[in-house]
């Protein structure tokens, strides 16, 4: 295998640059050339993209990334995102984004003090996983000779929504990083007004991006891969979800910053989430962990990408050691509002504990007990529920707290006990949808009134926080009321389940431009209204990938799934079918959560 | 030595720290040690291993040598196992033509679920071993269902794993009944 000289020669310049950039914050010289640097950097490392996006775009199978992920019949739009289809694409197109944003701040950021330590920390995570990247996963190797044609695309993968969802997840960690870059900059100078300004802007676009990419990852699983659900447990969503709540947590926790109270626990969260993203990373890219994201598993890759975890590790929490003195650590009043945060910022770390041992677990009993085992969603359920209500308690007594407590409120809480056993008695609700329902309307009441007094409000705090219980109460909804049945049905033949009746019309057969599929078409029946599905088996032409694709009708309150499974010799097919409540509701209510914090972030833009 | 403010912090740190210590040595033992990835087995000319304790599906509890002695077809079977509703019919078929002693296994199952499954579609099964956790399959080396093992005298002498039908049976099982 040999190295092609114009990728690797920009990839080593850009390595370089990076290492000066860092040295010279670090030493303190030449400062001001160092911010124009960066940009030379960001500029190198676009053209590695361009180049290589180049090469896909006219089929140069020489290149071994270009031959492993694309091939001649795929179509034009796949050739170009097949550039982060796999580790090593994705990974530049990572570090890119990671020059970027240093470029974007070198351009934004006023206070020079806290953009040259920004950059520096930067500078040292680029430089370091550039050097990742040129030793163990380099996309610039190229065959001797020229291939005929490359493999293929992974089938899985040739999806419009898989096109966005992987870089929105590593660019969610890339913020995460930056955000990291300016605790460490506060720890060295101070967390002054506007540091804590930068800090709330980029925390809050790190969310956003994380949320968008675990989002899009949860629809694909329900959408594309047909798994029949929106969240698995997979170790890999979990390891996702890691920096999610750490990142919560910290967004919650620059609060602190006000009173002056927990400065050291609000740096701790800050550098959590940029190290479990690092961890996330890892496990995903070393294969560590088996799970249908789970990359080629390369043994040299994941040691260095756990050395860079522990490098990373080291270096914060020697910095924060050393400075922790100067950052406060008392502890806020008792039924304030930064108490609140506190309260929100354990139940969140909780679940996170949670979460880490659940994914995490399995490893460790194969190392101790040398036994596989797989930890299934009870565990998380059973366990996050209750917290994720004691939260929703936290933040909607938060609208209250500081009114006067008297009578009225023992009396509201006995009605309230009384219609719950009423529609439980009546109506069979669960006490947890009652729940969902109440906390939905006591915020909608609060905001109403708001609105009404004409008070100023913080719209994106209340519509945030709503959608959080919206969402909750979907996802309990879906929990409650969902059914699946499996079936053998012959084509013509109908069957009834529930209130719905389901026929087979027929089977046909379909030629794609890189796939052959056998698509079974249904109609379902349900209250006079009549829906047609089509569920579909794909193979691909090259290598011989079998997928399937789930037929999915998706109305306001509830989907119809229909999964095509094996035919049998008698001509029957074996199918899944599936009632989904409150799909709709729960992507409405995640949709509106992330555009409740990108609202936050534009007006805090403005100010 | 004084306590100062930011002491408490200090040692959370380095408590942190070891932790996260103990965390990559972990990784880094998981990832350069090999580990055997074991292929699915095909466990012919083995020896039947079996668990002290079985019950049938009524809560019986079952005489070991009903399945030890002689020749007996064992059949790993679910309510929920779409594939053994498909063999179910031949299954019926060659308990009535044949001298054969069919015993189920009741695999990952609830007890309720199974006896309606059953009752719907008939029992061709002299009686079932309830293997509500599946641990006496996983000491029979089962790997899901449907599997049809052949049993003579304790030794496991066919073993499909799959559907078994017309073919399947003329293929390996018919030269013993």
């Amino acid at each position: 295998m040999q190295f092609d000289f114009f990728g690797n020669a920009l990839l080593a310049l850009s390595t370089l640059l990076y290492g000066v950039v860092f040295s010279s914050v670090v030493l303190n010289k030449n400062r001001s050339a160092s911010v124009k640097l960066m940009h030379a950097t960001t500029g190198i490392l676009a053209i590695c993209i361009i180049y290589l996006s180049y090469q896909f775009l006219t089929d140069n199978f020489q290149f071994l990334y270009v031959f492993e992920n694309s091939n001649t019949l795929l179509p034009v739009f796949y050739k170009f995102s097949a550039l982060w289809s796999a580790h090593e694409g994705s990974f530049l197109l990572m570090i890119f984004m990671l020059a970027l944003c240093g470029s974007i701040n070198s351009v934004i950021i006023k206070n020079d003090r806290d953009l040259q330590f920004s950059n520096a920390v930067l500078s040292f995570i680029a430089f370091f996983y550039l050097v990742f990247l040129s030793l163990t996963s380099n996309p610039f190797q190229v065959f001797p000779y020229l291939p005929a044609n490359g493999v293929d695309l992974n089938p899985l993968l040739q999806d419009p929504l898989l096109i966005i969802h992987p870089p929105m997840l590593f660019f969610g960690y890339v913020f995460y990083a930056v955000v990291f870059s300016f605790v460490i900059s506060g720890i060295f100078n101070k967390f002054n007004e506007g540091l804590i300004q930068i800090l709330k802007v980029w925390s809050g676009i790190a969310w956003a991006t994380l949320s968008v990419g675990i989002l899009l990852g949860s629809m694909w699983a329900y959408y594309e891969l047909g798994w029949g659900g929106y969240w698995f447990w997979d170790p890999v969503e979990n390891v996702a979800l890691l920096p999610w709540l750490a990142g919560t947590a910290f967004t919650h926790s620059l609060i602190f910053h006000k009173n002056k109270v927990l400065m050291s626990w609000m740096v701790f969260l800050g550098i959590l989430a940029f190290l479990l993203s690092v961890m996330g990373s890892f496990i995903v890219r070393s294969g560590i962990i088996n799970s249908v994201h789970a990359f080629a598993s390369d043994p040299s890759r994941g040691v260095f990408l756990l050395s860079l975890f522990g490098l990373f590790s080291l270096a914060s929490f020697a910095i924060f050691f050393w400075k922790s003195e100067k950052l406060s650590s008392a502890w806020p009043k008792i039924n304030s509002k930064s108490y609140l945060i506190l309260l929100n910022n354990i139940i969140l770390m909780t679940i996170l504990v949670v979460v880490f041992i659940g994914t995490l677990y399995p490893i460790f009993n194969e190392i101790w007990y040398g036994q596989k085992i797989s930890i299934g969603p009870n565990y998380y359920s059973d366990l996050i529920t209750p917290l994720v209500f004691l939260l929703i308690l936290v933040f909607t007594y938060e609208q209250f707290f500081k009114q006067k407590f008297n009578y009225k409120y023992f009396l509201i809480i006995i009605l309230l006990f009384a219609a719950y056993l009423v529609l439980h008695l009546f109506y069979e609700i669960s006490f947890g949808l009652f729940a969902g329902y109440l906390f939905l309307g006591i915020l909608l009441m609060r905001l109403g009134f708001f609105v009404y007094a004409k008070k100023p409000i913080a719209a994106h705090k209340i519509a945030g926080h709503l959608s959080v219980v919206a969402l909750t109460t979907a996802i309990l909804f879906n929990y409650e009321y969902s059914q699946k049945v499996d079936l053998v049905l012959k084509p013509n033949d109908s069957i009834q389940f529930m209130d719905t009746e389901i026929e087979f019309l027929g089977i046909e057969i379909v030629a794609d431009q890189n796939f052959d599929s056998v698509v079974g078409n249904f109609q379902i029946t349900s209250n006079d209204n009549v829906y047609q599905l089509a569920s579909e088996k794909r193979v691909y032409k090259i290598g011989g990938v079998i997928t399937s694709e789930t037929g999915i009708k998706s109305l306001i309150n509830r989907d119809f799934l229909i999964v095509l499974g094996d035919r049998f010799n008698d001509g029957s097919w074996s199918l899944r079918y599936s009632i989904k409540y409150g799909i709709m509701l729960i992507w409405l209510s995640s949709i509106s959560l992330i555009l409740s914090m990108l609202y936050g972030v534009v007006r805090r833009y403005e100010q | 030595m004084e306590w100062y403010v930011g002491m408490s912090s200090r040692f959370a740190i380095v408590g942190f720290s070891f932790f996260l210590l103990f965390l990559v040595s972990s990784f880094y033992f998981f990832l350069t040690t090999d580990r055997e990835v074991a292929a699915i087995q095909n466990q012919e000319g083995k020896k039947l291993e079996l668990i002290d304790d079985l019950y049938d599906l009524d809560g019986k509890k079952i005489d070991i040598n009903t399945i030890t002695e002689g020749k007996v077809l064992l059949n790993v079977w679910a309510s929920w196992c779409i594939t053994c509703l498909v063999e179910h019919p031949f299954l019926k078929e060659i308990t009535q033509d044949k001298d054969v002693r069919l015993i189920g296994i009741s695999y990952k199952d609830l007890p309720e679920n199974a006896e309606r499954y059953l009752e719907k579609n008939g029992n061709p099964y002299v009686f079932s071993i309830s293997d509500f956790n599946g641990s006496f399959s996983l000491k029979l080396g089962v790997t899901g269902a449907p599997e049809t093992f052949l049993i003579i005298d304790g030794e496991i002498v066919k073993h499909r794993i799959g559907e078994v039908n017309l073919e399947v049976w003329n293929e390996k099982f018919k030269d013993y009944f």
